[in-house]
């Protein structure tokens, strides 16, 4: 097999927690606990789960925003290894799009000044009229016109604040995007606009898309397969139909009918889980969603199962479910 | 009118603005019948929470006001009825939970203290009495061992368990109506699904009706009985829930469904509602949807439109329903 | 109705202060033309003459007048207090940012910051000034030391804040190097606190730098300064009170002045408070 597109192996990120006066370590958050999965080209990967499952963690470990362990291949590069200026240089070719439109943009910048940033930080700093040029192309594309520029993010709506950071994204022409809950901060009918937004550029540019998001509909929607965390492991992994329609895990089963459906006219199954999510300082033992699963049997609470592939690429860790 | 708990009848709340005053509720009508589920949808800004605080008469003071219109609860007005007087009617007759579970406890109390607190602010039992009551709300909203974790601060519970407190807080006086502002919207969905099922249980059970606020039409699909449609601080459509979703009337009503990636099926581009949400001070003249609505037709930009009435219970504010 | 009032009260006192600031500067910077005779001529013949005669303020023991020495004292004070807030809000600001963004010296340079903060602001100043010796540099130097802790410490909060800002995470993922974001991103988000700081820090400098006056560990008592006109005018409180009146008033009505210039500055570059204030 050759090097695919993004391949994620083993990556780990453990958070400190550190108590008393000496700041000794008492234990470790794992927000992200060996979680493997790969990416090919032109794909989108939606990365699905409730807060605290690590899906975010993931996502801005394999942008190197935040240190992790195991490693990131991106292109049969590993990126966990780079450092200083080789880093930097890196960073044209897999950028971020942030989930608050309000927060990821600097409020004493003006559009110009916040879309070409990446632009002179990454390709040095290069003919102002060039730039424009190149900050004006990239705002049409995302919809908003180049008379943008000399704005502030604060004369816009929340919609148009992101598709100001999706051209700040852009303007590298990066392969690989990672968005993180891209739309979740925006209104119904705004939300729509942003998600056709995604998808054209999605052809247009010939994106990659890892699609990290809690609103099941919306991943469904524009990713081609889906991975469902659950306490920062990966506990399926499925083309999006197969996982939307026969879910495999019982995790996933439960977070499916838990989506409010917009059709009155429907009877679901009503499924409700027990209890909450466990703290992730001290997760169960063994599979971590036998607290709360109705299968649970013995073996669930000592053994940790492993995510095997149940034929035609669905993946799930469950010691009982088979495809 | 028999039935009817509420009724809500030509409410105007306004605001102060840089340069006139903003009317972010104008004119709105709605009736809440004994023990069903309203629905009041809208994207932020169309003015469904200041129908609400309305309604409690917690508009922020001083700057919003009433500025016509009436509210009857139980045959009696409580617009301009006396501070004391509201203060008894809240958490007695009309309780509400709002979205933020996080902010709306306060941090220094143990949740039993202020459970106990609202108790007895209503009325006149010994303390002992309100703490059994408390742990007996407590158990029904589903906190186990609630003798223990009566005596929890906030801040040891996480965002599930705090909305249970604060659903339990708004229920110890058994009220007659729940105001739920976005009750879940801070929560993950298999713990939306538990409170919502929750409200349902004690709706059934203490006969009280429900006011829920929300942007999400999942929720109020499978909870409402009834839906407002609002826009701009008007109701544009009303009717019973299977009818609105069989076949919405108003445009906007239709453009909010169509715009939501569903979890069956999917795949296509998302119908999108052009534009944005026209800000208060800058409202269309006529229709408060012109100019987003792609069957607008002439009286649409000039004249506003009253709300016409299609079949039982059905009523919807568009010229394209014109008798 | 009321708070509407109160706030163009508000607002007005305010503008009072600015005004005297302005005429202050001013006054600074023409003090040649607006003094009727040089702050340091002697004339024994007319000592501690009251106001109104031959001076407009009176004369001191000395014989030398005392509306020229304090017009010549606002420039002391002015440049005092501007080399004050220029020293420590430039060290402050750049100690406080780099230990809060550069999280590895932020135990070397807050230590520090620390330890000077254990002293009581003045007797560091004193401490300092008695190594150094008198004079204006040295006590700029003493007095901007204590006062960038303080500027540090507060920059430092506004630092750790802000670097969890979504904007410098997309920053770091647009490939902006560490110091650039400290100088693009993170500095600029926190101009108006400092701003308002920087106000503070002038008023309550010029305390500081009149009590080391006073205490005969400021500028050389020759040179006209208010502090040195207090402290030389002590001794004859009953026989000339107008020599502690002058310099005392034009202390008390510059701190405050810049205080109040400093609160409705808060109230105008806070956009939060801005809100409330202005009712939107």
């Amino acid at each position: 097999m050759n090097n695919p597109f993004l391949r994620v192996r083993n990556l780990k990120k453990y958070f400190p927690v550190n108590s008393g006066i000496f700041h000794r370590t008492k234990g470790f958050v794992k927000a992200v606990d060996d979680v493997s999965f790969t990416v090919d080209e032109g794909e989108t990967l939606g990365l699905v789960g409730e807060s605290g499952c690590g899906k975010s963690t993931t996502g801005r470990a394999i942008l190197r925003l935040t240190p992790a362990e195991g490693s990131v291949a991106f292109r049969g590069e590993e990126l966990l290894s780079l450092t200083g200026d080789k880093l930097r240089r890196a960073r044209k070719d897999f950028q971020m799009i942030f989930q608050d439109p309000y927060a990821s943009l600097d409020p004493r910048m003006t559009v110009r000044q916040i879309v070409s940033e990446p632009l002179s930080a990454i390709l040095g700093r290069g003919q102002r009229r060039e730039e424009d040029d190149k900050v004006a192309e990239i705002l049409e594309a995302v919809g908003l016109g180049a008379g943008a520029m000399s704005r502030y993010p604060f004369e816009f709506s929340g919609g148009q604040r992101q598709r100001v950071g999706i051209a700040r994204a852009l303007i590298t022409r990066p392969a690989l995007v990672v968005a993180d809950e891209p739309v979740s901060a925006l209104d119904v009918s705004v939300q729509a606009q942003v998600i056709n937004l995604l998808a054209e550029l999605r052809e247009r540019f010939n994106l990659t898309y890892l699609f990290i998001a809690h609103d099941l509909s919306v991943v469904r929607h524009i990713s081609d397969r889906v991975a469902v965390m659950y306490l920062g492991r990966v506990v399926e992994l499925a083309p999006k139909n197969a996982l939307f329609d026969r879910p495999l895990h019982p995790y996933t089963h439960a977070l499916l009918a838990s989506v409010p459906e917009p059709d009155p006219f429907r009877k679901k199954e009503r499924m409700i889980l027990s209890g909450d999510v466990p703290s992730p300082l001290n997760p169960p033992s063994g599979c971590s969603f036998h607290p709360r699963c109705a299968h649970a049997e013995a073996i669930c609470a000592s053994e940790i199962p492993v995510l095997e592939d149940r034929g035609k690429g669905h993946f799930a860790a469950c010691h009982f479910t088979r495809a | 009118m028999a039935g009817d708990i509420v009724s809500i009848n030509n409410l105007r709340v306004s605001f102060p603005s840089e340069s006139a005053r903003i009317y972010p509720v104008d004119g709105v009508s709605l009736k809440i019948l004994k023990g069903e589920t309203l629905g009041l949808v809208g994207e932020s800004g169309c003015g469904k929470s200041m129908t609400s605080l309305a309604l409690m008469g917690l508009l922020p003071r001083p700057l919003g006001r009433v500025d016509g219109g009436e509210i009857i609860f139980k045959g009696r007005n409580l617009i301009g009825i006396a501070d004391a007087e509201m203060a008894k009617v809240r958490g007695r007759d009309i309780s509400m939970i709002f979205q933020d579970p996080m902010t709306s406890l306060n941090p220094v109390y143990t949740v039993g203290d202020q459970i106990i607190e609202a108790i007895q602010a209503h009325e006149r039992v010994p303390r002992t009495e309100a703490r059994r009551v408390a742990v007996d709300m407590l158990r029904k909203v589903g906190i186990p061992s609630p003798e223990k974790r009566i005596g929890d601060y906030p801040h040891l519970m996480s965002g599930g368990m705090r909305q249970r407190v604060m659903i339990a807080m708004a229920l110890s006086l058994k009220p007659e109506l729940l105001i739920a502002d976005e009750p879940t919207t801070a929560l993950d969905v298999t713990i939306q699904a538990q409170i919502l099922y929750l409200m349902n249980d004690l709706r059934r059970d203490l006969g009280m009706s429900i006011l829920l606020i929300t942007h999400n039409m999942g929720l109020v699909a499978e909870n409402a009985d009834r839906i407002a449609v609002m826009y701009a601080g008007r109701i544009l459509e009303e009717a019973p829930t299977k009818g609105l979703f069989a076949s919405p009337l108003h445009p906007y009503s239709r453009g909010l469904l169509d715009s939501i990636p569903r979890m069956t099926g999917g795949g296509d581009k998302l119908q999108s509602i052009p534009g944005m949400v026209p800000p208060l001070n800058d409202l269309p003249k006529g229709c408060k949807f012109f100019g987003r609505c792609a069957r607008s037709t002439e009286p649409c930009e000039t004249k506003e439109p009253p709300l016409f009435q299609k079949g039982e219970g059905h009523s919807v504010r568009c010229w394209l329903y014109e008798e | 109705m009321n708070k509407k009032y109160r706030f163009l009260f508000r607002r007005k006192i305010a503008l009072l202060g600015f005004l005297f600031i302005t005429a202050l500067i001013f006054t600074a910077i023409a003090a040649p033309f607006l003094a009727r005779v040089s702050p340091l001529t002697l004339d024994p013949a007319n000592k501690l003459i009251p106001p109104g005669g031959v001076a407009l303020l009176g004369t001191d023991n000395f014989g030398r007048d005392v509306a020229s020495r304090a017009i010549y004292g606002a420039r002391t004070s002015l440049v005092g207090g501007f080399g004050v807030v220029v020293l420590s809000t430039g060290l402050g600001v750049l100690t406080g940012a780099v230990a809060g963004y550069f999280r590895r010296l932020e135990p070397f340079l807050m230590r520090i910051i620390d330890v000077m903060m254990a002293f009581p602001p003045l007797l560091l100043a004193l401490v300092l000034v008695s190594i150094f010796g008198r004079g204006m540099v040295n006590v700029i130097i003493a007095v901007g030391a204590t006062y960038l802790t303080r500027t540090a410490r507060v920059v430092y909060a506004l630092t750790l804040k802000i670097r969890t800002e979504p904007y410098i995470e997309a920053a770091t993922a647009g490939g902006v190097k560490p110091f650039a974001i400290v100088l693009r991103h993170i500095l600029p988000n926190m101009l108006s606190p400092i701003i308002v700081q920087s106000t503070f820090t002038f008023a309550f400098s010029l305390l500081d730098l009149a009590a080391l006056d006073f205490l005969g560990l400021g500028i050389p008592p020759a040179i006209p300064s208010w502090g040195n006109m207090l402290s030389e005018g002590r001794m004859y409180l009953t026989r000339a009170p107008w020599l502690l009146l002058c310099p005392g008033a034009c202390i008390v009505l510059t701190v405050l002045s810049f205080n109040l210039a400093g609160d409705a500055l808060r109230d105008r570059l806070d956009p939060q408070l801005r809100r409330n204030i202005e009712g939107v």
